[in-house]
């Protein structure tokens, strides 16, 4: 379908607005302009006539050179002796004397002589229209002065008008943000059932995301179980035991991706409270050895992350520094000075560290699972991708005196 | 070592239940949250190895409810629950340890003994007693630097008295976390078992404290 009206808003309101003015304004004019025409031509016949009712004829062929170009005027003289008229007045029929200011396209004039009253009649049949050049050239200067005039009062009022389709639309950015869940409901009248319906679809999406989560910790119980048993079967079969690790790899790598947050919204999350609680999770999953994790945090720092999400990438990263450590791991975390909207969280650790082919190669997006450096490439595949759906970044590092350093940069949750 | 093991699957429960028992551990199997609180509660475990989807009483109302009554048997969580919200979860409910299914049953049984090793309070994984040495990892045996080749029985035993070397250990307690807890106990059984020891390691090393229990005795004096 082709499209006629402009693609926006505004512009269509605005081409509108022009367009109805238009023919208001000169619909107008051009019924104003005939009479005012149709009169002035009157005045040029009634100067033919003399005072004694006689009619100078070659004035008059002089005369209506008004109306070259506008061949449907017709005129008509009767003077006591005898009746002149333009060829074809006849054919507008007989014009009975119009109804005093109404819309006529006809005017008469009177003009008493000493042997009694002349009838001047100048008509144009309805329905033609004179040339615009004639009706519009005068009062032209006019038309454009109100339609500017008219444009610019109507184009402030749209932009008025339209100012709570804007606030609309930066409440929606909000919620993208994750600085705002819902639309709020003071919305005009218009807007109301918009803003409702979009709540309503944000919940349902909401459930939905919450029914996928669902369904998949169900299926991460239902498989892990058999696979499990399977496992426990075949653990004297080094064939299919590898095969069994490949199906278990396999269903965690998709699972921890269906868990992921798809960036909907981003709740805030507090740091601090939620490394001690890995903090100590790790120490007691490492707890066969002697251990210590450090902790250097800004107590009141937020990040805009799920807080499973954010679980799962430092979870992930301190266990990884946990398991290669000699005995100690240091996390610390700064908000960017520069760019407030991102945090530099680095763990470290004193051990052996990555070679720099190592470190190219592990959580390469595509890199198969099994091909991975045991211990580091399932974690770092996920906590790349993790740091990617936030749009933050990761680098692998030597720590200064051996050991791994990484550094990952998260967006930071702003006070609402 | 005794462990109380909580698993509904109906497959996997038997199955590491038979495996545990390969390693020389007396397992009680309970396949819902109701009889597993009450048996953690009551019963006298080395460890705990806890499902979290259980019928009746989920794993973290079972764990909360021992520690509400005071039980500080160490618990293992295993479960396909892996995210580390769970696990953090998991280990703010009390638990010792963690494991995702599927696992390695070496690793489980690795990690409990472990466990059973610093609940216990010893931090290093090597135990020796006189001529007598405790592997705790791999819970071999050695007996003047050669492997000791023990029955089940007879393993729970001396490992519980290694544990807690130097200490009287008392004979119910002893019968109590050596014997499953459906197993029919013979009260002249331990008498039996203590003699074979005897036997293997050398009578001097346990002691008996009449009408109390018994002594690992390391330093001679």
């Amino acid at each position: 379908m082709t499209r006629l009206m402009p693609r926006s808003l505004q512009g269509r309101l605005f081409a509108m607005t022009l367009i109805v003015m238009a023919i208001a304004l000169l619909g107008r004019f051009a019924a104003n302009q005939v009479n005012r025409r149709l009169g002035a031509e009157l005045s040029l016949l009634a100067s033919a006539v003399d005072r004694d009712g006689r009619v100078d004829d070659a004035r008059l062929r002089r005369n209506p050179t008004h109306f070259d170009g506008w061949p449907d005027w017709q005129w008509r003289i009767r003077t006591p002796d005898r009746t002149i008229s333009s060829a074809k007045f006849d054919e507008i029929g007989s014009p009975t004397p119009p109804p005093a200011g109404g819309p006529s396209r006809e005017q008469t004039l009177t003009i008493q002589t000493t042997r009694g009253p002349v009838e001047l009649i100048a008509a144009q049949p309805l329905g033609a229209h004179p040339p615009s050049a004639i009706v519009m050239a005068p009062s032209f200067d006019m038309l454009a002065f109100l339609v500017i005039v008219g444009g610019m009062a109507s184009l402030l009022q749209i932009r008025l008008g339209l100012r709570p389709l804007r606030r609309l639309r930066d409440e929606l950015a909000a919620i993208r943000d994750g600085r705002a869940e819902r639309l709020s409901e003071d919305q005009v009248s218009e807007l109301l059932p918009l803003a409702r319906e979009f709540n309503a679809l944000a919940a349902a999406n909401e459930a939905a995301l919450a029914t996928a989560r669902l369904s998949a910790a169900n299926l991460a119980h239902a498989l892990k179980t058999p696979v499990a048993t399977l496992a426990l079967d075949l653990r004297d079969n080094p064939t299919a035991a590898a095969q069994v690790q490949r199906i278990e790899t396999t269903i965690r790598h998709h699972l921890t991706r269906a868990r992921m947050q798809t960036g909907q919204r981003r709740p805030s999350t507090l740091l601090a409270p939620a490394v001690s609680g890995l903090v100590e999770a790790v120490l007691r999953l490492h707890g066969n050895r002697t251990l210590a994790i450090e902790t250097d945090l800004p107590k009141d720092l937020r990040l805009a992350m799920d807080p499973q999400d954010l679980d799962e990438l430092l979870g992930n990263l301190l266990d990884n520094a946990a398991r290669h450590a000699a005995s100690r791991v240091v996390v610390r975390a700064r908000q960017e000075t520069t760019d407030t909207r991102w945090a530099n969280l680095t763990i470290r650790d004193d051990g052996a560290g990555m070679s720099a082919d190592e470190r190219e190669r592990v959580g390469q997006p595509g890199l198969r699972l099994d091909e991975s450096a045991p211990g580091y490439g399932f974690g770092f595949a996920i906590v790349r991708e993790l740091t990617t759906l936030y749009g933050g970044s990761i680098e692998l590092n030597d720590a200064d005196g051996g050991g791994l350093l990484v550094q990952v940069r998260l967006p930071v949750a702003h006070a609402v | 070592m005794r462990i109380l093991l909580v698993e509904d699957d109906s497959d996997l429960g038997p199955a590491i239940a038979r495996a545990l028992r390969a390693e020389q551990f007396a397992v009680d199997h309970a396949t819902n949250g109701i009889d597993a609180a009450h048996l953690g509660e009551t019963e006298h475990y080395h460890a705990a190895v806890l499902d979290l989807g259980l019928p009746g009483q989920d794993g973290f109302a079972v764990l909360r409810h021992w520690r509400g009554a005071d039980r500080a048997l160490p618990v293992l969580i295993l479960t396909a629950r892996d995210a580390w919200s769970d696990k953090v979860a998991g280990f703010k409910a009390g638990a010792d340890d963690y494991l995702v299914k599927p696992f390695r049953l070496e690793e489980l049984v690795m990690r409990l003994r472990a466990l059973v090793r610093r609940a216990a309070g010893h931090a290093r994984p090597r135990l020796e007693c006189g001529p007598l040495a405790f592997e705790t990892q791999t819970g071999q045996f050695e007996l003047d630097g050669l492997p000791l080749r023990l029955t089940g029985l007879e393993w729970r035993i001396l490992s519980q008295l290694m544990l807690h070397r130097g200490i009287v250990i008392d004979r119910l307690d002893l019968l109590e976390r050596v014997y499953e807890g459906d197993a029919e106990v013979d009260s002249n059984s331990l008498e039996v078992i203590i003699g074979r020891l005897r036997k293997k390691i050398g009578a001097s090393l346990i002691e008996t404290t009449r009408g109390r229990g018994y002594r690992l005795v390391c330093e001679r004096s």
